[in-house]
Formats: structure tokens, C-alpha cells, sequence
């Protein structure tokens, strides 16, 4: 798979161009046709005299012998081929490339129905290549470049590209990610690939996996990548050999930023208001200084009078020791109210290349911070059936005011040994801290009171990414294609850690009187870390033979994960229950400890686990390219994994640990891409892949983590099985000229034993993960683009673009129906449609880009309804936003964004009655950009 | 040499239990220190049919599961549960047979020393069964463990199962807490069907509620139901069990209702719906002033649609309100006469005077206006709501006392139903209001200890 090798070899290798017939809109050769219905056909392959490689995007262009005296012209492919259409005639042909001594060529004859073949060596310009660096590269961040690469690749794959995520005003992959084909975004972090949400899609950074930092999120959260670090976006729909066995919804491959060709300085500075929190009133944490960097300071520590070895309880410590503790916990349990500001960014980017003799060196390095508030006001409901009919249950006004910030380094270091040898570093930092307020007012049905629940959380996550990769290409076939061999080896460390997460709750009397209610989740707090290290180290030989190329590979992957958790509780020991009526501060007081409350640590056993997986792969692919039109991509990938999970003893908690795991799994796993080249640019794909999705830690852990704003309990299954998958895939493309492109695609697949969130228990709602019986998922897409030049020449800076997905799955849940409602629904988080659109502007000459988009996603399952209570639905929200964007004196980039210009609500319904609904509010955003 | 094996293995098993010196370290160091040679550490799964004798203490080390197998525990057995975590779980393929003495009671209780037990200690004992329960699909898992806990299913088709027998039982500072809103009660009671035995039985400190009937067809006698952290009795699911002679004592800080009962939270009209009757009970609150306890407590709260019949019940000293009704559907069933308290006595209860939600907060009307007072009051009925039941003790935490003086109105047959014996439970002999009459049955097997 050409995409592959290209990915790991990245800027270096100059293999990217696109097939560009014509330029100019007089030259058309649809109109040249049109009036000399007898058309020929020269094509034919331009290289470097010297080392025999083609050479991309040099011009073969007609300077005299057309009827109407224009010049069309073509530009070669990525192998060197061009093909131009010309009336049939005699013509004088010009070939030249930069820094190429160019060719002329008289008195070429096209008759129709036999094509003239014109092969070209082009030798170097002696006098040009001392003053000038070599060849420029194909930019791979233009819109141009991702179309062809899709164009070229052998599986189905659908992508955004840096240029166009500049036209949106997203500002994270995240963001970007829903403008891609039949890709939602769940949570603002969470892309959903095909209606396939969090633990079926895999995410792939520079092609190596990373590993999520999320303990309760099996995704990885994508609003950890700002777009300005960003190439590419590529979701991969089809399997090959070359990916990771663990494919399902769809594979995301992020590029990150290469270096440039240039010097090239940037600076990005951007805010941000938002009308839910901008300028209002916004809870926070008191005592929190170093929030807004992205730390804490030293605050929520653990204190040191924490035994580290054993728990806090009777037996542990005496109960002077225990009460000594208690009092050395800040005393924090309330919010104090600022007001909210606006957002903030700041990016610098700084690249070069440097050319030493035949080598370069480039790099690139960047840094960012960034910071905002925000605030969601959510109404959330429970409901009921009362009398026959749905009614509301409990009805809670629920705040929550998070306080984000982040940091952000890159480097990337890339070195170019000659032409056929290429080394890369990559180094990547990224760090967030997220300090949130929740609070809960309303009614409580079960207590028959006011409620009003209070939590204090601060969570950071860090991400460092290292990777080293390397390409290198020996001897060369006689049509200039050489073997090669590519490889990389990463190793990432994630971080998660959440310090002193406090939980107050009360009941509120009907005189307006607050009762602490002495209860799990009132006056406790949780300490959590988590820490993973992952390894990836993957090689790959590749061997052109004629007409195919073989690919050999293998691939290893380890993860290694550390979780612990601890939580404290004060408990009400005293006589007088009007002491309750206190604040938390005031009930925990350090006068009160041992007298009227007493602290318990209420860890559990399965509150600290350690986790791993080891993946060992190997694979052969073959790509049959010269089968034209066919084109076969075929192979198969054998891996091997170990997985294992064992609830962690280092705390001495009495009491039996919970079961662990450890399971071996051997996996076959065959891969079929077809493709079918018309003449006229429509290609037509089939692809037939078979793969696993293997259950994530989280699924596995026993850690019972509580839902705060649904009230209930999570913890996984450590008996899970791995799910088996069968994909198949039809698509239709056409690219009938430059940067235009028709879809349609039509896929189906076969879950067996899909993992499944299920609810367990009807009274409390608790939330684990099960084996299903079954499940199946079809769909269809569909996707337009285009440039609006061909309708009139006025209309040349215009582009639309749409794309739409329909979608039908259902899940057979068989024994696992527990007291769910349906024993057959669609997957959560589907979507029986997905749309997109977008009309834009783009004038180079101005440098203006202006953009209107809309995202809409059909009712999604959000929630599985439980004893005879329906669904819950998250109801389609209707997404408009528009993107300006100015460059002034070359130097200077402008840009303006509003998000949700429509104002609308997200609303959950359950029935006809909305469970949940909030406004996230309306977007502008300006940023300024200077380069140099 | 077929048959030595076994006993090789008895032998090496007993020289293993002599030979032990200390404690594994799954044992909790909060717990008393005990002759370990006494000590019986349980930690696995109970899979065969296995005898408790009470020469031993029987620690319970983990949630233990009982699984397709009968546990029998002789008179005068203590079990002991350990902190963090530990619980008797008789799942719905197996039996509990705790039958114990007036003399000899088995005791389940904390594994920390006398003095230093709280409420809440250890898990409390789960009985689990196959009889009918009004969620969907018949069947649900308890609370109070992890969701991906399996063992712990129960609800089913066989309104006969037999989970067991708890006679002459005290279950003590049990009820454990995994998460919010959902723990483990004192004693809890799955879809156990009508031939289980459920007969003197003390619930003692119990975080949670003392016991809770999740469905089922299971009766109880003589219960006593002590200073339970919620509720004494509560009640879910489509309960159609029995129960005659319950007393109820809940304290000021952590009590909440006497009875708390539903028929199903989510659908309030589920089938089969919650029918329990209920004969000769005394329910007894703090007598703390309205809205000064730790929480709202109230003789019984009715709600969620749930049906069921009181008589001969002593409502005394409940905090905030004598009866609650909730809900639209509960409303329903009280109207049509499936719900319904008569025959019993309110006594010194909050708000008894303006005996109606609405009154005391109109727009906290939660029964669509219904008042609790007028209908409760109505002559019908014939419950008294002036009379002092006389009781010798009913809110002394240390040494209660629920018999009635013998000048007390609850003792007069008049004032009385005469339990219907048709269903061969009920002892129609019990024609007075209250637990206990002449004869205190608590005597000598109960025990009310502080901590």
C-alpha cells in the first residue's frame, strides 16, 4: 500500500503530485473535443536522465499546432507519467522542469485511436543547482494533495487536510474530525467513525498507536491535537495487512506537522468568547493559583501524613493517627465565584531546512498554550411511568464550570541522507490540566427533598510521544522503483492524574434549610493516577517485482498501564444532628475531627490495578499495480496478543483482590482491496477485511468509578472476550478533474461478540461491559465536491462540498439484556444519518477565505432505557458556522470564526419527554497570524 | 485406597487448620484478636454443601458466594464479616439454613471487637431466589456489588423457592456501602419465594435499611428491625409476602422511614405489583422535634404505586410525619382499596395535627392533593390517632421496650382486626395492635449493642 510507506517516510519523499490535465479554463479539453470529435492520446513518462526516477509535476506542455492556438499542458504524476488529449494533428511539445534543462519536441503526430508514447529524460541544470536547493515538495497539507493521496491509495480512506481544517473554524482535531465523511464527534473529544464510537475507532499518531490517557474513556480524546499542529487527517474505512489488527469502525491516522521548505516563523495569537461563560459568572476552586498554567500547586497533593503502604483504617493506624490525617486534608470544599474570560491562545511555530552537500536537514518546532472557560448549564431529568403515563421522576439544574488549560512542544527533526536514505525524530509534549466545578440543584425523589450536590475535580493529562523513524530505499528496478525498507519505533508515556476530586451532597428542606446527607459521595474525596507507557516498534520491507510489490512487515506494540485510587470519606459520629446543617468546611472542621466526624479511607480492593498488553504481528501484502485497470491489494497479517489485568496489592486493603485476567490470543487476519481505474478518473473499490477489537483496560478493570451527573456506578468485566469482525466495503469515486471528487460507498459488517456497554442492574442504572450475541452495521455514502469554476469563470474562487451518510445497525444482546428495555436496538452513539455541507471562497490572488459549514447528525442512543422506560436519544443539532479569514501584505493572516450561529440546544429525549438539554452557547473567535 | 483418599485429605486439611498460626493477610487488622486456632477464614466461593459449627468463628473474608450448594449453620454459631468488603451471599441455586435457638441464636456481626463496631462494618447476609419480581425481563442484579458481578441475579417463575431458613438470627452493623445510593442493607431479600423461612430475625444497626424485600412471595415473623441507618423495612419490586409481629425502632440521627415501600421506582404500575400484609407491627420513631433529625422520618412512606395492607400497627414518635403517600399511582391503588391502613394506632407522630403533605408545604405536593389525614382518620377505618399506646420503652436505644402496659388501648380485642388465619401464617390469637402483646417474644435472643 503506497499510503503506508508514504506516511513513514512523510515530507521526505517527494512521491506526492496530482494529475492536472489542464490549467487554464481556455484550454479545456472537453471544449477541444467538442469541436474536433477525433481526439489522440500522448502519453508517456518523464525522468531524470541520471538516476532514472520519474519526476513529478514537470510540464509537458503543447507551445504550438492546436487549431485555436492555445497551449494546454499537463503535469507528470507521482511516477513521472503524463497522458495528454489532443485533437488529432501535428504539435511542437516543450518538457521542462525546475532546475531541468528543458526538452522541446516538433512535429509530434496524434492520430485518434493510437496512442503516441513520448518518453522523456530531462538532464540537471548545472548552473541552477548551485544557486538553488533541489526539487521543491508537493505540499502535503493542501486539500490538492489529500484528494490525490486518496486517489492513489489501495483501501478506502476519507481525510481532511490542514488547508481546509484553516477554512473551518475548528481549532482541535476534534472539531475537525466531523467535517470528515460519516464521522461524528461525541463529547467534543470523541470521534465516531460510522456510527462506531469510542472503543472501534484506533488512532494512530505518525502511524504509531497511542495510547488514551482517559481511565473511563476508551478513545483517545482528540482535543489534545490544536490543529496548527496538524498536517493530515486521514480515516482509513478498509483494512489492510499494514494496519493494526485492532480495526473496526475506521482507523484515524493523524500526520503532524513536517518542516518547511523555508525559513518560516509563525506566530498565532487567539481569543475566543463564548456566551455561556464569557463574562459570567464562573465557579472555581479557592486556593487553585496555578489552575490557569495548567498545574496544581501542591494544594490537592496527597498529604504526606498518608500512609503509602497501607490504608487508613482501624488496624492500620490507631485512632489519634487517623484523626491526625483527617486535619491535614485541606479544608476546601466550596466553589468560589470569578468571573469567566475570554479564551486565550498563543502558538509559535519555527522551521527550517538546511542543506548540507547532497544532504538536508529540516526541523521544525512549535509551542503552544492555550486557555479557556467554559461553562455548561444542563437541565437534566429523570423520568418514570406514574399513573401509565411518562412523567418526570427528578428534575436537577446541573453547572458545570471547567477552567482548561494546555501546553504543547513539538519538535521535529528530519535528515535526508542523499536521495534513498531518510531519518526522522519526532518529539511531541502536550500537557492539560482540567480544574472543573459541578454543582447539582433539585430534587431528589428518592429522599423526597432538595438536593444540592457540590464537585471539585481537577484532572491533568499528559502525553509524550517520542518517535524515530527511518526510510531507506536500495537498488532500483529498471522502471525506477526500488525496494525499500521503512521503519519506526516509538515510545509514549501518558499520565493522568486526579488529585483530591471532592463530593459534597446535600438535602434542602422545604424552609430552604441544607442538611449535609451523610453517604457515600458527600464530604469524600478521591485521589486517582494513572500512568501507561506504550511501545511500538514496526518494520517493513518492500519489494517491487514486476507487476506487483510486495510488502513484508511486522509489527510489536506493548502497553503497560498503573492504576490507583484512593478515597476518603468523613463520617458523621456525632449526637447532634443540627451540626449537619453546617457548611462542609464547618462539619469537617479540624475541632470537630474525632468528635463529630471521623475520616475513613474507603478504598477498595479493586481501586489500584495494573494493566498490559503485548501485540506481536507480522504480515504480507501484495499491491498488483500494473494490472491496469485492476488494481489488487491482497494479504494477510497473523497477530499474536497477550493481555492481562491484575488488581494491584501494594495498599494494604483487607479483603480477597477481584479477579484479573490474563488471555492469549492468536488471530488470522486476511485483507482484500479491489480496484477498478475507468479512463475518465472513476475508480470503483471493493474491499473485504477481517479483524478484532480487543477489550480495552477500562472495560477489563473492576474499578468502580461513580457517574456524577447520571448517578450511578461504572466498573468493568475482567471475563470479557475479544470481538471478531467481518468488514466489507463497495465505493465509487470519480475525480473528473482537479480538486473534484464524487463519492458513493456502501459497507457492511459482522460483529461477533461485540463488547457492549449494558446497564445492570434496573434500580441503580450501574453500568458494565458484556459480551452481545451479536451485531450488524450497513450504511451507505455519499460525497460531492467541487470547485464552481467549471460553471462560469467568475466563479473560480467558489467550492461546495457535502457529504452523507446513512446508516442501520442493531445489536443482538441476547443473554447480556439484563433489564434493558429492548433486547435488540441500534449501537450507541449511531446515527442513522450523518450530514455535511460547505460553500466556500478561496482567492489566492487576495488571499481571502471565507466559509460557510453545517453538521447536522440524526438521534443517536445515548442512554439504553431500562425496565420498560425508552431510549435515551440525543436529538440531531444543527450546526452552522462560518469561517473568514484575510491575509494582509503576505505576512499577516486574519481570521474570524463563529460557531453555532444558529444558537441551537443539545437535547436529550427519552420518549417524548427531554431528559437532559443545554445551550452550548454561540462561538466568535478572532486570531491573528504573522509569518515570516 | 479409594476411600483413604478422602480421609488423607481430612487429615491433611486438619493439620493444615491446627497448624495455622497467624492470619493470612486477606485478614482486616481492624478486626479482634481472637484465638486463631478458633478462626475460620472463608474467602472462596461455597460450592458444596458445608456445616458451620459453633465451636468456631467463621470470618468472612470477601463477598462470599454460596453456588448450588446449602450452608447450614448450627444454634450459637458467630460469623463475622470483615471490613472493606465481605458479605454471605446465597445465590438462587442455593440455601441458608441458620436455625439457631431462643438460647442459642446465630449471630452475624462485625469482626471488630466489641466497642469499636460501627454500622456499615461488613456487607450484612443477601438471600437470594427465583420467585417473581415486576422488572423487565424477570430478573435483576442486586445492589450494592459491582455491575459486572454475575452471582448475584435473581427473579424468576417459582413463587415457592426456598432460599432458606433464618430463625433465632441477629444480623448486627452490617449494610456496606459500595457507591451512592447503593449499598448492601442489613439483611437484603432477592425474589425469595414462600417456602423460605424468615422467623425471629433481629436486624440490629444495619447501614441502609434493616431488611429490604426486593419481589418475591417470602413472609416474615417476628422481626425485630433496629436503628437501622434508612429504613426498617423497605420494600421493592412487587413484594406479595406476609408479615406478622415487626417492631421498627429508628434513632434521630441516621433513621428514616419505619416502612418505606414501592412497587417499582422506574414503571410505577409494573405487575405483579407490591402486596404485602401486614399484622401486629410497632413502628417507633425518635420523637425528636419535626425536621431536627438527621433526616426526614416518617412512620411509613408509600409510594410508586405500591399496594398492601396494614392492620394492628402502632405508628409512635415518628419525626416528621405519621404517613406519607407519593405518587399519582399509589393514590390509585389506596382509592381502589389495595392499599390501605386500618385497624392501628398513631401516636405522638409529626405533623400529626395537619396530617397532609399540602399543608405543610403546598407546592411540595407530591399525590396529586391527596390528604393522608382525612383519609387515614375517617372512621372507616377505625384507627385511633389520640391514644398513647403505653409503651414500656419504645425509644430507649440501650434497653427498649415495646410491650404495652397492660392500661394500654392497643391491647383491647375492640380496638383490633383478628388476623386472617385462612392462609395458615397469619396467628389469629394476635387480636391487638402492636408486636407484642402479653408475651414479649424478643426476650432473651435479641441484643441492642451501641457498638
Amino acid at each position: 500500500m503506497h499510503k503506508h510507506l508514504a506516511l513513514a517516510s512523510l515530507w521526505l519523499t517527494s512521491t506526492i503530485a496530482y494529475a492536472q490535465p489542464t490549467t487554464e479554463p481556455a484550454s479545456q479539453p472537453a471544449s477541444v473535443a467538442a469541436s474536433q470529435p477525433a481526439t489522440g492520446v500522448i502519453k508517456g513518462r518523464v525522468t531524470d536522465k541520471k538516476t532514472k526516477e520519474g519526476l513529478i509535476e514537470a510540464t509537458v506542455k503543447v507551445t504550438a499546432g492546436t487549431p485555436d492556438g492555445s497551449t494546454p499542458s499537463a503535469l507528470t504524476d507521482v511516477d513521472g507519467n503524463f497522458e495528454l488529449t489532443l485533437p488529432a494533428g501535428r504539435y511542437e511539445l516543450r518538457v521542462y522542469y525546475e532546475l531541468y534543462k528543458a526538452q522541446k519536441f516538433g512535429d509530434v503526430v496524434v492520430t485518434p485511436g493510437k496512442p503516441r508514447t513520448l518518453n522523456v529524460a530531462l538532464t540537471t541544470d548545472q548552473d541552477a543547482v548551485e544557486e538553488v536547493v533541489v526539487v521543491a515538495k508537493a505540499d502535503r497539507r493542501s486539500q490538492k494533495a489529500v484528494i490525490v493521496e486518496r486517489q492513489k491509495a489501495a483501501v478506502v480512506s476519507d481525510a481532511i487536510s490542514a488547508q481546509e481544517i484553516q477554512r473551518t473554524p475548528d481549532n482541535s482535531a476534534s472539531e475537525a474530525m466531523k467535517r470528515v465523511v460519516s464521522a461524528t464527534v461525541t463529547e467534543g473529544k470523541y470521534v465516531v467513525v460510522r456510527g462506531l464510537g469510542g472503543r472501534y475507532s484506533t488512532t494512530l499518531l505518525n502511524n504509531a498507536d497511542l495510547p488514551s490517557p482517559e481511565p473511563d474513556e476508551q478513545a483517545v480524546p482528540l482535543d489534545l491535537f490544536p490543529t496548527t499542529l496538524l498536517a493530515n487527517m486521514t480515516v482509513l474505512k478498509t483494512y489492510s495487512p499494514e494496519l493494526p489488527g485492532a480495526f473496526s469502525g475506521g482507523t484515524l491516522q493523524i500526520e503532524t506537522n513536517a518542516y518547511p521548505e523555508k525559513r518560516e516563523l509563525r506566530l498565532r495569537l487567539q481569543t475566543e468568547y463564548n456566551t455561556e461563560a464569557t463574562f459570567r459568572r464562573f465557579n472555581g476552586t479557592p486556593g487553585a493559583t496555578l489552575d490557569g498554567l495548567g498545574f496544581d500547586n501542591g494544594r490537592r497533593a496527597l498529604p504526606q501524613s498518608v500512609p503509602r503502604d497501607r490504608t487508613v483504617i482501624a488496624g492500620n493506624v490507631s485512632s489519634a493517627e487517623q484523626n491526625e490525617i483527617a486535619k491535614s486534608f485541606r479544608n476546601v470544599w466550596t466553589p468560589r465565584a470569578r468571573l469567566g474570560l475570554l479564551a486565550l491562545g498563543i502558538t509559535a511555530t519555527y522551521g527550517d531546512t538546511q542543506t548540507l552537500g547532497k544532504n538536508r536537514l529540516g526541523y521544525t518546532v512549535a509551542l503552544r498554550y492555550a486557555h479557556n472557560d467554559q461553562i455548561q448549564r444542563a437541565d437534566v431529568a429523570s423520568i418514570r411511568i406514574d399513573d401509565e403515563a411518562l412523567t418526570y421522576r427528578e428534575q436537577v439544574k446541573n453547572e458545570t464550570a471547567t477552567e482548561q488549560a494546555a501546553l504543547g512542544a513539538l519538535v521535529n527533526l528530519g535528515l535526508e541522507l542523499g536521495a534513498d536514505h531518510e531519518l526522522n525524530l519526532f518529539q511531541m509534549l502536550s500537557h492539560g490540566a482540567e480544574a472543573s466545578v459541578q454543582t447539582a440543584e433539585g430534587y431528589n425523589e428518592n429522599d423526597g427533598l432538595g438536593i444540592s450536590d457540590t464537585r471539585l475535580r481537577f484532572i491533568t493529562r499528559t502525553l509524550s510521544f517520542t518517535q524515530i523513524r527511518g526510510m531507506h530505499r536500495f537498488s532500483r528496478t529498471e522502471d525506477g522503483k526500488a525496494r525499500s525498507l521503512g521503519w519506526f519505533a516509538t515510545y509514549a508515556y501518558t499520565a493522568r492524574d486526579e488529585p483530591d476530586t471532592r463530593d459534597t451532597s446535600y438535602n434542602v428542606l422545604d424552609d430552604g434549610t441544607r442538611r449535609l446527607r451523610i453517604q457515600p459521595g458527600s464530604l469524600e474525596r478521591l485521589f486517582s493516577t494513572l500512568g501507561e507507557h506504550a511501545t511500538n516498534e514496526n518494520v517493513e520491507l518492500t519489494l517491487p517485482f514486476q507487476p506487483l510489490v510486495l510488502k513484508v512487515g511486522a509489527r510489536f506494540n506493548a502497553n503497560v498501564r498503573a492504576f490507583s485510587a484512593r478515597r476518603f470519606r468523613f463520617v458523621f459520629i456525632g449526637d447532634d444532628p443540627s451540626v449537619l446543617q453546617g457548611t462542609a468546611e464547618e462539619i469537617s472542621a479540624a475541632d470537630n475531627v474525632g468528635g463529630v466526624v471521623r475520616m475513613e479511607e474507603r478504598t477498595l480492593p479493586g481501586d489500584a490495578y495494573d494493566a498490559a498488553l503485548f501485540v506481536g504481528g507480522v504480515y504480507a501484502n501484495i499491491d498488483v499495480t500494473r494490472l491496469d485497470p485492476f488494481r489488487i491489494n491482497a494479504g494477510v497479517r497473523v497477530e499474536l496478543a497477550r493481555q492481562t489485568l491484575t488488581p494491584n496489592a501494594t495498599l494494604r486493603t483487607p479483603g480477597a483482590l477481584p479477579a484479573g485476567t490474563d488471555r492469549l490470543d492468536a488471530d488470522v487476519m486476511p485483507a482484500l482491496n479491489l480496484s477498478y481505474a475507468f479512463k475518465n478518473g472513476m475508480q470503483l473499490r471493493a474491499a473485504y477485511g477481517y479483524t478484532v477489537s480487543r477489550p480495552r483496560f477500562r472495560e477489563l478493570a473492576p474499578f468502580i468509578y461513580f457517574d456524577y451527573v447520571r448517578r450511578r456506578a461504572l466498573s468493568g468485566n475482567p471475563a470479557l472476550n475479544v470481538t471478531h469482525i467481518h468488514n466489507v466495503d463497495v465505493r465509487w469515486e470519480w475525480f473528473p478533474m482537479e480538486g473534484v471528487i464524487l463519492a458513493a460507498s456502501g459497507f457492511y459488517k459482522y460483529f461477533s461478540q461485540p463488547i457492549e456497554r449494558v446497564i445492570a442492574n434496573a434500580a441503580q442504572g450501574d453500568l458494565t461491559f458484556a459480551n452481545a450475541d451479536g451485531a450488524h452495521l450497513a450504511g451507505a455514502e455519499l460525497e460531492a465536491r467541487t470547485g464552481l469554476g467549471f460553471l462560469s469563470i467568475y466563479l473560480q474562487p467558489f467550492y461546495v462540498a457535502a457529504n452523507f451518510s446513512l446508516m442501520f445497525s442493531r445489536v443482538q444482546l441476547g443473554s447480556s439484556t439484563a433489564a434493558q428495555t429492548s433486547s435488540a436496538r441500534p449501537l450507541q452513539g449511531q446515527s442513522p444519518y450523518v450530514a455535511n455541507a460547505s460553500i466556500g471562497y478561496s482567492y489566492e490572488k487576495t488571499g481571502t477565505e471565507v466559509a460557510l459549514l453545517y453538521n447536522v447528525y440524526g438521534p443517536r442512543i445515548v442512554e439504553v432505557g431500562v425496565d420498560r422506560l425508552p431510549d435515551v436519544y440525543e436529538q440531531p443539532f444543527h450546526r452552522l458556522d462560518f469561517a473568514f479569514s484575510q491575509r494582509f501584505a503576505e505576512q499577516l493572516v486574519v481570521k474570524v470564526t463563529a460557531q453555532n450561529i444558529a444558537y441551537q440546544r443539545i437535547s436529550l429525549r427519552q420518549g417524548p419527554l427531554i431528559v437532559q438539554s443545554y445551550q452550548p452557547g454561540f462561538n466568535l473567535f478572532a486570531s491573528l497570524q504573522w509569518q515570516l | 485406597m479409594k476411600k483413604l483418599l478422602p480421609l488423607l485429605v481430612l487429615v491433611a486439611a486438619c493439620g493444615k487448620t491446627t497448624a495455622k498460626p497467624t492470619l493470612s493477610s486477606r485478614a482486616d487488622p481492624a478486626c479482634a484478636a481472637l484465638d486463631t486456632a478458633k478462626i475460620v477464614e472463608v474467602f472462596e466461593t461455597i460450592t458444596q454443601d458445608t456445616t458451620w459449627t459453633k465451636d468456631k468463628v467463621y470470618r468472612l473474608e470477601d463477598h462470599i458466594f454460596i453456588e448450588g450448594a446449602t450452608l447450614t449453620i448450627e444454634p450459637g454459631t458467630r460469623v463475622e464479616g470483615q471490613t472493606v468488603g465481605s458479605s454471605l451471599v446465597v445465590t438462587s441455586s442455593a440455601r441458608l439454613i441458620a436455625s439457631g435457638t431462643k438460647d442459642e441464636p446465630i449471630v452475624f456481626t462485625s469482626c471488630r471487637a466489641e466497642g469499636e463496631r460501627e454500622p456499615g462494618d461488613w456487607g450484612g447476609v443477601v438471600l437470594l431466589g427465583k420467585a417473581p419480581i415486576n422488572v423487565t425481563g424477570g430478573t435483576e442484579k442486586i445492589e450494592g456489588f459491582p455491575a459486572a458481578e454475575g452471582r448475584t441475579s435473581y427473579g424468576g417463575t417459582d413463587a415457592t423457592h426456598d432460599c432458606g431458613t433464618l430463625r433465632y438470627v441477629r444480623v448486627e452493623f452490617a449494610g456496606f456501602e459500595l457507591a451512592k445510593d447503593n449499598e448492601l442493607n442489613g439483611i437484603t431479600v432477592g425474589g425469595c419465594g414462600n417456602k423460605t423461612t424468615i422467623d425471629f430475625v433481629q436486624s440490629h444497626m444495619g447501614q441502609d435499611d434493616a431488611i429490604e424485600f426486593f419481589g418475591g412471595t417470602v413472609n416474615a415473623k417476628h422481626l425485630v428491625l433496629t436503628q437501622a441507618d434508612d429504613d426498617g423495612l423497605d420494600w421493592d419490586y412487587g413484594w406479595t409476602g406476609m408479615v406478622q409481629f415487626m417492631i421498627v425502632q429508628q434513632n434521630g440521627v441516621v433513621g428514616d422511614n419505619g416502612i418505606e415501600a414501592d412497587n417499582n421506582g422506574k414503571a410505577l404500575d409494573a405487575l405483579p405489583r407490591s402486596h404485602p400484609i401486614i399484622y401486629n407491627a410497632t413502628l417507633s420513631g425518635s420523637a425528636k422535634a419535626p425536621k431536627t433529625a438527621g433526616k426526614t422520618q416518617t412512620g411509613a412512606l408509600l409510594r410508586r404505586g405500591t399496594a398492601g395492607e396494614i392492620y394492628n400497627t402502632i405508628f409512635l414518635s415518628f419525626t416528621d410525619f405519621p404517613v406519607d403517600i407519593r405518587d399519582a399511582a399509589t393514590v390509585a391503588q389506596m382509592n381502589a382499596g389495595a392499599l390501605t391502613i386500618e385497624s392501628s394506632c398513631f401516636f405522638n407522630n409529626g405533623f400529626q395535627g395537619a396530617w397532609d403533605d399540602v399543608v405543610v408545604k403546598p407546592e411540595d405536593d407530591d399525590d396529586g392533593g391527596f390528604n393522608e389525614g382525612a383519609f387515614f382518620t375517617d372512621v372507616t377505618r377505625h384507627n385511633l390517632v389520640s391514644d398513647d399506646p403505653l409503651l414500656t420503652a419504645p425509644t430507649n436505644l440501650v434497653q427498649p421496650g415495646f410491650k404495652p402496659q397492660s392500661s394500654s388501648s392497643v391491647l383491647l380485642p375492640t380496638n383490633a382486626r383478628t388476623p386472617d388465619a385462612s392462609s395458615g401464617f397469619f396467628d389469629a390469637s394476635a387480636k391487638y395492635i402492636g408486636a407484642i402483646g402479653t408475651v414479649d417474644w424478643t426476650e432473651s435472643w435479641t441484643a441492642y449493642p451501641v457498638n
